[in-house]
């Protein structure tokens, strides 16, 4: 065997495992056309949506979450940025939806973009369940915008506040159009708290 | 050269090997089994909630093998499992050998010397619950002692309980969990004791008043001016000193009068609004304990228990969450008949016991009141929210974008806390990660009916109703219980 020809790549793939960098894996889980649902095993989904009021026009990109677990170090339990499915109807209302292992999360920022693109974090506080196997509607996140402020060494920004409210029949039939693959799909509700 | 490359090739390859293949060693129970990790805890909780308590089972059994310092923590698990397989003997040995354990002072002493010095972590020490952890262990441990016939321990464990949940700062907050007032009301009486039945009755309707839904908010508000009265009488005190005064000092001694009235005004306000809210409570669930033709405690646990969890950079605040219950309401049949009123004593919300034992809640409300009172601007405050909000601003660009530099802001941020931080939690900055070891598997309502049951065996129907008065199926169910005696017969249901 000539270990000269097997040397880079297998410091490649090593440096690479050792970066984590191998094994990410993207957290979409509704497509447009998509032919079915595919829910890797030990995965749960989350269905939600989001509206923003105060300011017009904020375009959520990212939820990031951190998991709540009694039993794992707190350094083994990252904020972990998951890029949200979005889609805007009518209203401004967003369909946003992702897939997580099986497991209790905190929500600790929604991010996004406010108007000219400007990027903003929502901060946030609430807890989501992801159970395996299964599809759960989180709830509507209402995000208020207060008045803009100055906060030293952070510039203007928002006061923020985040409300869940149960709509179930008014934001499944949105999901259930908008992706036609959940029409005979069960949605339990599992609501954020 | 070769030679030297096939080495770090090699070398690379072992530690792959080790890293990436070997399973984690820590915390191995006993051999011969499936290697059960402390991280399997998550699996057996979620086995839990689908009934898979075979699984649970044998999870937290392993763990408790390795009789180390979360033992306390794998008993109540266990013992939140066992009552709701319908097991009482298991149930009532685990919860027993928690409730040794967590009221040992002495125990597990070398590990909390450790965990309180500048180096060692919180979690580090050996897990004996929060105040209100020891609170509920108690309450099931009487709850069991009561169902075998043991009264006397049995009301021992009441009154650890009472005792655990005096063990806060202000003294409107002594034990208001009504239930072990009511069961050793209940107990004194059938040992003959009426004296001290009445007295502990008392002190249940007392608690039931002040843990009343309307009256929840009033009384952390209530607590949180009186210890600011208190803050601002010791103030008044040192400026009130005999010596000579300055004019300065004059006006700041009638400001702080001032001050001081209004506080009181502000308190008998609060006093009087609960006294309204006090009369128009029906202390009638109450009085069927002390009945003693109702042989039979029917004790429903519904809903999941509190959630603690660490935020903040390095996990430095344990915060309490909980998964609201979706039942308002519960119906009980028993042979087809629906009990007399259904009278249930309700109050038994473990979610608020968690948020004002242990001095979390009310930690925040007075220092948060001491805030909003003070005419002084307040820079430290000032500072400390400053560097709280960049810090997390940092944080969440870091989360979302990890190769953001955001260590300036980290930095500004720290130092501004530094500023602002005189003397607050000054723990935290040393080892800052928070315990968040706690019984998961508690539910979030303890629900109580007493009922008067001839012995032998009944047909039992719960009926549980969601906020639109409907029935919940996936949590109504129906059991057949056996009436074994006509005093102390206990049935315990989980209702998930």
């Amino acid at each position: 065997m000539n270990i000269r020809k097997w040397a880079l790549p297998i410091i490649v793939i090593a440096c690479f495992s050792l970066t984590g960098c191998v094994g990410s894996s993207g957290n979409y889980f509704l497509r447009k056309n998509q032919e079915r649902l595919e829910l890797k095993e030990g995965y749960g989904a989350m269905l939600l949506t989001f509206h923003a009021s105060g300011v017009k026009t904020f375009t959520p990109y990212t939820l990031t979450v951190q998991e709540i677990n009694q039993y794992k170090d707190f350094s083994k339990k990252p904020l972990k940025p998951i890029t949200v499915q979005k889609l805007k109807t009518s209203g401004d209302i967003y369909l946003l939806n992702t897939t997580l292992p099986e497991g209790t999360y905190l929500i600790n920022n929604i991010g996004g973009g406010l108007m000219y693109g400007t990027r903003f974090y929502i901060p946030s506080a609430k807890v989501c369940d992801i159970t395996s196997g299964k599809v759960a509607y989180a709830g509507r996140l209402e995000a208020l915008f207060g008045n803009q402020k100055f906060v030293y060494g952070q510039g203007h920004t928002y006061d923020t506040s985040l409300t869940v409210t149960d709509l179930y029949n008014e934001d499944i039939p949105l999901f259930k159009t908008e992706y036609p693959i959940l029409q005979n799909e069960r949605i339990d509700m599992d609501l954020l708290y | 050269m070769k030679k030297i490359l096939n080495k770090i090739v090699c070398s690379i390859l072992i530690v792959s090997v080790f890293l990436f293949s070997c399973p984690p060693v820590s915390f191995a129970a006993s051999s011969g089994k499936k290697k059960i990790k402390i991280t399997d805890g998550k699996e057996a909780e979620e086995a839990y909630y689908r009934q898979d308590y075979g699984t649970a089972v044998s999870i937290f059994d392993s763990l408790r093998e390795n009789k180390d310092k979360n033992y306390a923590l794998w008993n109540n698990q266990l013992g939140s499992i066992y009552l709701a397989k319908g097991d009482c003997r298991e149930a009532t040995d685990a919860f027993l050998k928690a409730h040794y354990l967590m009221n040992d002072i002495a125990a597990f002493k070398e590990l909390e010397s450790g965990a309180v010095s500048l180096i060692g972590a919180e979690a580090q020490k050996a897990y004996k619950g929060d105040p209100y952890e020891k609170v509920f262990n108690s309450l099931y441990v009487a709850l069991l002692l009561y169902a075998e016939g043991d009264l006397d321990n049995a009301l021992a464990a009441c009154k650890n309980g009472i005792l655990c949940d005096s063990d806060v700062q202000a003294d409107m907050y002594q034990s208001d969990v009504t239930a072990l007032y009511l069961l050793a009301s209940r107990i004194n009486l059938m040992l003959g004791n009426n004296t001290a039945s009445t007295e502990y009755y008392n002190k249940a309707l007392e608690a039931y008043c002040l843990t009343w839904p309307t009256n929840r908010p009033l009384v952390g508000e209530e607590q949180g001016w009186l210890s600011y009265f208190k803050e601002k009488q010791e103030e008044l005190k040192k400026l009130d000193a005999p010596e000579k005064k300055s004019k300065a000092k004059i006006k700041k001694i009638e400001t702080l009068n001032v001050e001081i009235g209004k506080i009181e005004s502000d308190i008998k306000a609060l006093q009087d609004q609960r006294q309204n809210n006090d009369a128009k409570i029906d202390p009638s669930a109450l009085k069927d304990f002390l009945d003693l033709k109702n042989n039979t405690l029917l004790i429903l646990e519904l809903g999941r228990g509190p959630l603690k969890y660490q935020i903040g950079q390095y996990g430095q605040y344990a915060l309490f969450t909980n998964k609201p219950c979706r039942v308002k309401r519960v119906e009980i049949m028993v042979d087809g008949n629906r009990l007399s009123d259904n009278k249930m004593f309700m109050d038994s919300d473990v979610y608020f016991q968690a948020r004002t034992r242990g001095g979390r809640e009310m930690d925040s409300i007075l220092k948060g009141k001491a805030q909003f009172k003070q005419t002084t601007a307040d820079m430290a405050m000032g500072f400390m929210d400053a560097s709280r909000s960049i810090i997390n601003t940092a944080n969440q660009q870091a989360a979302a974008n990890p190769y953001s530099d955001n260590s300036g802001a980290l930095m500004l941020g720290a130092g501004m806390a530094v500023i602002g931080l005189v003397a607050a939690v000054a723990s935290a900055a040393a080892n800052p990660t928070a315990d968040v070891r706690h019984w998961s598997l508690m539910p979030s309502e303890i629900l109580i009916l007493p009922a008067n049951l001839s012995t032998g065996q009944h047909s039992v129907q719960i009926n549980c109703y969601g906020f639109d008065d409907q029935i919940i199926p996936s949590l109504s169910s129906t059991m057949d219980i056996d009436i074994i005696n006509d005093n102390n017969n206990t049935v315990f249901k989980r209702l998930i």
